[in-house]
């Protein structure tokens, strides 16, 4: 789940080497943490959240499949 | 400029304008409506619900012909629900050929986001714009809506364009989803198009994205006895199919 969500993020900012996450698992919920630089947030949320949308989504139907949840906390 | 509006109270901002058509018997098309609040369904519909105000008037015959001049003197054009033409709608380049190297490219993102996400899929390059994702058929890659389908794409185009001038825009599908929702938003349309001029009332559709409303603008658009307006603001809007007053019998 952490890769996921780091591999995106890297994809999508102009500071890379600046992005973290880090991921705080419990026995059904994990909690995915997404630090970027603070010029590249617009770039993980998106217009009108769009992007964060669709990482949650894709977050979503990965834990699913496991049978567990995750949700995706982008950190300001 | 206030005094012949009136005041709509409902639920929902939708409903309200339906109440205004209604009381002034008029098209939607032939109101100004102004939302004054939006209305909250509050905790479980119990505490704090807040119902939806709109203020609406008929439409100033002489303005409606040259593009509603009173609409510079409303203050808060965010706030209308005025049918303006949606700019989103408009005819998207999705049909255009994208570069090969691209295709390969989002083909490789695709796979790579698939892998992370331990969905296992065949990954190819359909055609000239279109990736083609072969699961298990269970309908995950898809999800309620197709928005796990949405999603993927979404990401892709974003990281595909990031350092693109030219934007690029690449579909990507699974057991044939894409051409199945076309088909059932085509029939939907054509059947609520029906259901309007039956009953002679609108008809909301729920909340779409531009494509998806596009494709039931366009549906209808032969049809001489119904009009289609988008309502809503964001992204996602509510097309109204609006049956036109002569056809009510």
């Amino acid at each position: 789940m952490r890769e996921l969500i780091e591999y995106i993020a890297k994809a999508l900012v102009d500071n890379p080497e600046e992005v973290s996450v880090s991921e705080v698992e419990g026995e059904v919920t994990s909690v995915i943490e997404l630090r970027v630089a603070k010029s590249d947030l617009g770039k993980v949320i998106g217009k009108e959240g769009r992007t964060a949308r669709a990482m949650r989504t894709l977050l979503t139907a990965a834990s699913t499949k496991i049978k567990k949840r995750a949700v995706l906390e982008i950190i300001e | 400029m206030e005094e012949d509006y009136r005041e709509f109270e409902a639920k929902t901002v939708d409903e309200a304008i339906v109440t205004a058509m209604r009381t002034f018997r008029s098209d939607f098309e032939d109101l100004d409506i102004r939302v004054i609040s939006e209305g909250s369904k509050g905790l479980f519909g119990l505490v704090g619900t807040k119902s939806a105000k709109i203020l609406a008037r008929p439409a100033q015959k002489q303005d409606t012909k040259a593009g509603f001049p009173a609409r510079e003197t409303i203050k808060e054009p965010v706030q209308e629900s005025r049918p303006a033409p949606d700019q989103e709608e408009r005819p998207s380049p999705v049909q255009q050929a994208v570069p090969k190297e691209e295709m390969d490219k989002a083909c490789r993102i695709v796979t790579e986001l698939l892998s992370l996400m331990n969905i296992s899929a065949k990954v190819s390059v359909r055609d000239e714009n279109t990736i083609e994702m072969v699961g298990d058929g269970s309908g995950l890659l898809i999800g309620k809506r197709g928005q796990t389908l949405d999603a993927l794409q979404f990401i892709v185009n974003r990281i595909l364009n990031k350092n693109r001038e030219e934007p690029v825009y690449v579909t990507v599908d699974t057991e044939g989803y894409r051409q199945r929702h076309v088909e059932l938003l085509q029939s939907m349309a054509l059947k609520m198009g029906k259901k309007a001029k039956r009953t002679g009332q609108s008809v909301f559709l729920e909340k779409m994205n531009p494509y998806d409303r596009r494709i039931i603008h366009l549906a209808l658009k032969n049809d001489a006895q119904v009009n289609t307006r988008s309502v809503g603001e964001g992204v996602y809007k509510k097309v109204l199919i609006v049956p036109k007053r002569e056809s009510r019998s």
